[in-house]
C-alpha cells in the first residue's frame, strides 16, 4: 500500500485492464501500453518496445511510465468512491426493418448471419416457452476469468433466443444453457470452441435430430438452440468483439452453432447410460451439458480395426491442441478427449469387444494410452530433470528410443475422464473425436 | 415498399464499458441501495476458470445483527484479552451474518472459501475503513462453503463514533481462489 505503481500492458489488453480499473473505482488509472505479444519474443525486441513509443497513445514508453510514477494526480484521478454504471436504454428504433439489420450488424450484436428482429411481440412469443418472470436473473457470464462480469435476465435470454431464430419450446434449453453461465466465446489467444449434448425427454418434444446428420445443419432445434448459445455470449455475457474481448487467433467455426446436438440415448448398447445419468440426473430428467475443446476429427471404422485401439492413437493426436499446456514448464500436461459414437460402433465395442459400459472403455483408454518418449519428455519437464538425476522410474524410461511408448498413461486426472456420447444414424460404423472436456450441465425443467 | 415499423430491444450493451443490469437497484446490489438489517440478499458466484470448469452458486447473505460502541468492546474483550480498544474517535462494530450457499447445477464440486477480507466497512461516501486486529466472538464468520451448507457467524469492523451511515461491502472475488462474483451491499445501521 502507498507504493506507486505504473502498469505496463500489451495493447490487445486494454479494454480488460480498463474495465477492470473502472470496476476497481478508478476510471482514470494510469496504464502504458506496448505491442503484443511479448510472449516467445527475445529481449532485444522486448527492449525496443519499452523503447519504443505506446502504440495506443504515441507517447514514448519510458517516458509514460516515468510520469505514472512522478506526475501528480489530477482532481479527477484522485476521485474515488463507487462507480455505478448506467442501465442501457431497453428499446431502440422505430425504424424499417432493413436499418434495424444494418443497426445490429454495425453494433456487433449478431454472428454476422442474418437474425430474427426481436420485435417486443416476438419476445414476448418467445417468454410463453418459460414460467419464470421476464426479470429473474438467470445467471452471470463473462468471456473470461479475468474479464467483469455481466448478469442477464429471462427476457434477455429470450431476445437473443428471438434473434437466433429459436422456437418458444426450444426456450427453456436455451435457458439451461444461460444458466450455467459459461461463455461459448471464451476468449484466449487459442481458439475455444464448445459443445452442446441434450439428454432426457425434452429432445422428442421439441424435434432435436440424434439420428442422421445430427451434427449437420439439418434441424431447426439443434441449428437454432446452437447458435442462441454464441449470440448470449456476445450479447450477453460480454464476449465475441474480436481484438478486445475475443483474442482467438484464429477463431473457431464451431462457434457458430457450438455442435449442438441431443444424445441417441434410444440407442445405447444395454448397460450404457446416458450422458446425464453419468453426471448424476435422473434418466427422466432434461438437460444440457456444455462442454469446451478446439477440434473434432472423423474416423471410418472399418473391420477389422479394433476401434478402441483406433482411438487410443486419435486421442494422441490432441496432446499438443488448445492451450498448450503440454509445452508449459510447471503446467500439467492435461489432455482431454472426448469420443461421439454412432450406434453401430457402440454395438459392437459392447459386444464384440465386451466393453459393458461407457465408462470400462473410458477407463480402458485412460489407462492405455501413452504417449512417445521424445513427447512424454516434451511434456514433463520436471520428470525430465528426475530422470537426469537418476530417479527411477523416470531414469530407465529416459533410455527408451524417441519413438518408444513411455508406460505413464496421458490422460491421468480423474477428473476429466474421456467422455463417451451415442449420437448418429446407423449409415456405417464412423465415429468423431475431439479433445473436449466436460465442463458443467444444467437442468432443462427447472426453466419450464 | 416500405416496411413497417419494428420496435428492437436493446440486447445488450452500445459500450463495452457499460452495464447489462437489469436489476442494478434491487436492495443489496448497488451502494446506493443497500440491504438493510434481516434482509436476505441473493447473488450468484461463479466457480472455475471458465474452459475445464464452470459452475454458478447462489449465495444467500443475512445480515443479522449488528452491536456497536461499548457493547462491542465488551464482547471483544471477551473473546480475547489481547485485543485492544478502538483507536481514539473511533469504536467497533460487530456483524453477525449467515451465509447460505446452494449450486445451480453440476457438478457442484465448487467451494467458496469465505475470508475476512472479503468483507469490508465503509463509509457512506466510500471511503474504506481499516480492519481492526482483533479477533471477533465465537462464532468467526469464516470458513469453506461448500453446496446445501451455510455459515454463520461475527465479523469485527472500526468505524468512525458517530458515523450512522457506514456500510458493508461483501466482495467474493477478493483473497485469491476460484469463486468470484459481485460486490453486494449492507446497511451497517
Amino acid at each position: 500500500m502507498g507504493i506507486p505503481a505504473a502498469p505496463v500492458i500489451t495493447s490487445v489488453f486494454q479494454d480488460l485492464v480498463k474495465t477492470n480499473a473502472y470496476k476497481k473505482g478508478m476510471p482514470l488509472q494510469r496504464f502504458t501500453f506496448v505491442p503484443h505479444p511479448v510472449a516467445g519474443k527475445p529481449a532485444s525486441v522486448c527492449r525496443e518496445y519499452l523503447e519504443g513509443k505506446d502504440p495506443l497513445t504515441g507517447k514514448p514508453v519510458m517516458q509514460e511510465i516515468v510520469e505514472a510514477l512522478t506526475k501528480p494526480l489530477t482532481e479527477e484521478e484522485k476521485k474515488t468512491g463507487f462507480i455505478e454504471r448506467p442501465t442501457p436504454p431497453r428499446l431502440v428504433g422505430p425504424d424499417t426493418p432493413e436499418n434495424l439489420h444494418q443497426i445490429f450488424l454495425k453494433n456487433g450484436w449478431t454472428d454476422g448471419l442474418p437474425i430474427v428482429l426481436p420485435t417486443e411481440g416476438k419476445v414476448a412469443e418467445m417468454l410463453r416457452g418459460t414460467s419464470h418472470r421476464p426479470d429473474e436473473v438467470v445467471g452471470t457470464m463473462r468471456p473470461s476469468g479475468p474479464h467483469e462480469a455481466w448478469e442477464y435476465t429471462v427476457e434477455k435470454v429470450a431476445i437473443n433466443a428471438v434473434m437466433a431464430g429459436a422456437e418458444p419450446k426450444y426456450f427453456p434449453v436455451i435457458l439451461a444453457i444461460a444458466s450455467t453461465g459459461i461463455t461459448s466465446l471464451f476468449t484466449s489467444t487459442t481458439s475455444f470452441g464448445r459443445m452442446v449434448v441434450v439428454n432426457g425427454p425434452v429432445r422428442d418434444q421439441i424435434g432435436m435430430n440424434s439420428g442422421i446428420g445430427a451434427l449437420g445443419p439439418f434441424n431447426h432445434a439443434n441449428a437454432t438452440i446452437g447458435r442462441a448459445w454464441t449470440l448470449i455470449s456476445r450479447n450477453l455475457g460480454g464476449g465475441g468483439t474480436p481484438g478486445q474481448t475475443y483474442l482467438g487467433s484464429l477463431g473457431n467455426n464451431l462457434n457458430y452453432n457450438n455442435l449442438c446436438f441431443p444424445e441417441k440415448e434410444e440407442e445405447l448398447p444395454e448397460g450404457w447410460k446416458p450422458l446425464h445419468v453419468q453426471k448424476g440426473f435422473k434418466a427422466g430428467e432434461s438437460v444440457v451439458s456444455l462442454f469446451s475443446g478446439w477440434s473434432i476429427i472423423n474416423n471410418g471404422g472399418f473391420k477389422p480395426y479394433p476401434y478402441h485401439e483406433v482411438m487410443k492413437y486419435q486421442s494422441l493426436g490432441f496432446f499438443t491442441s488448445g492451450t498448450g499446456n503440454c509445452f508449459k514448464s510447471g503446467v500439467p500436461d492435461s489432455a482431454a478427449f472426448t469420443v461421439l459414437l454412432d450406434p453401430l460402433v457402440a454395438k459392437d465395442l459392447k459386444e464384440a469387444k465386451g466393453f459393458s459400459t461407457k465408462e470400462e472403455l473410458s477407463q480402458w483408454l485412460m489407462k492405455n494410452t501413452f504417449k512417445t518418449a521424445w513427447a512424454y519428455w516434451a511434456c514433463r519437464p520436471d520428470d525430465l530433470k528426475k530422470a537426469k538425476e537418476g530417479v527411477e522410474p523416470y531414469a530407465s524410461w529416459l533410455k527408451l528410443p524417441e519413438g518408444a511408448l513411455v508406460p505413464e498413461p496421458v490422460f491421468f486426472d480423474p477428473k476429466k475422464p474421456i467422455e463417451i456420447i451415442i449420437v448418429g444414424g446407423r449409415t456405417n460404423p464412423f465415429w468423431q473425436a475431439g479433445d473436449f472436456n466436460y465442463i458443467a450441465s444444467g437442468s432443462v425443467d427447472k426453466w419450464k | 415498399m416500405k416496411s413497417k415499423v419494428i420496435l428492437g430491444y436493446i440486447l445488450a450493451c452500445l459500450l463495452s464499458m457499460a452495464v447489462c443490469v437489469t436489476t442494478a437497484t434491487a436492495q443489496g446490489l448497488s451502494p446506493s441501495s443497500p440491504a438493510p438489517l434481516g434482509m436476505p440478499v441473493v447473488t450468484m458466484i461463479e466457480c472455475g476458470e471458465g474452459y475445464t470448469s464452470h459452475e454458478l452458486f447462489d449465495m444467500k447473505i443475512t445480515l443479522l445483527e449488528i452491536v456497536r460502541g461499548g457493547k462491542a468492546w465488551d464482547l471483544i474483550k471477551q473473546a480475547s484479552v489481547s485485543s485492544k480498544p478502538p483507536k481514539i474517535g473511533f469504536e467497533y462494530l460487530l456483524a453477525r451474518i449467515r451465509f447460505e450457499f446452494s449450486s445451480r447445477g453440476s457438478p457442484q464440486a465448487c467451494s467458496h472459501d469465505l475470508r475476512r477480507e472479503q468483507m469490508t466497512a465503509l463509509s457512506a461516501d466510500g471511503k474504506e475503513y481499516e480492519t481492526p486486529p482483533v479477533v471477533p466472538p465465537k462464532p468467526e464468520l469464516i470458513g469453506i462453503l461448500h453446496s446445501g451448507k451455510s455459515l454463520e457467524g461475527w465479523i469485527a469492523f472500526l468505524v468512525l463514533q458517530g458515523d450512522s451511515k457506514a456500510l458493508m461491502a461483501f466482495d467474493p472475488s477478493s483473497g485469491g481462489g476460484l469463486s468470484r462474483g459481485r460486490v453486494v451491499w449492507f446497511q451497517l445501521y
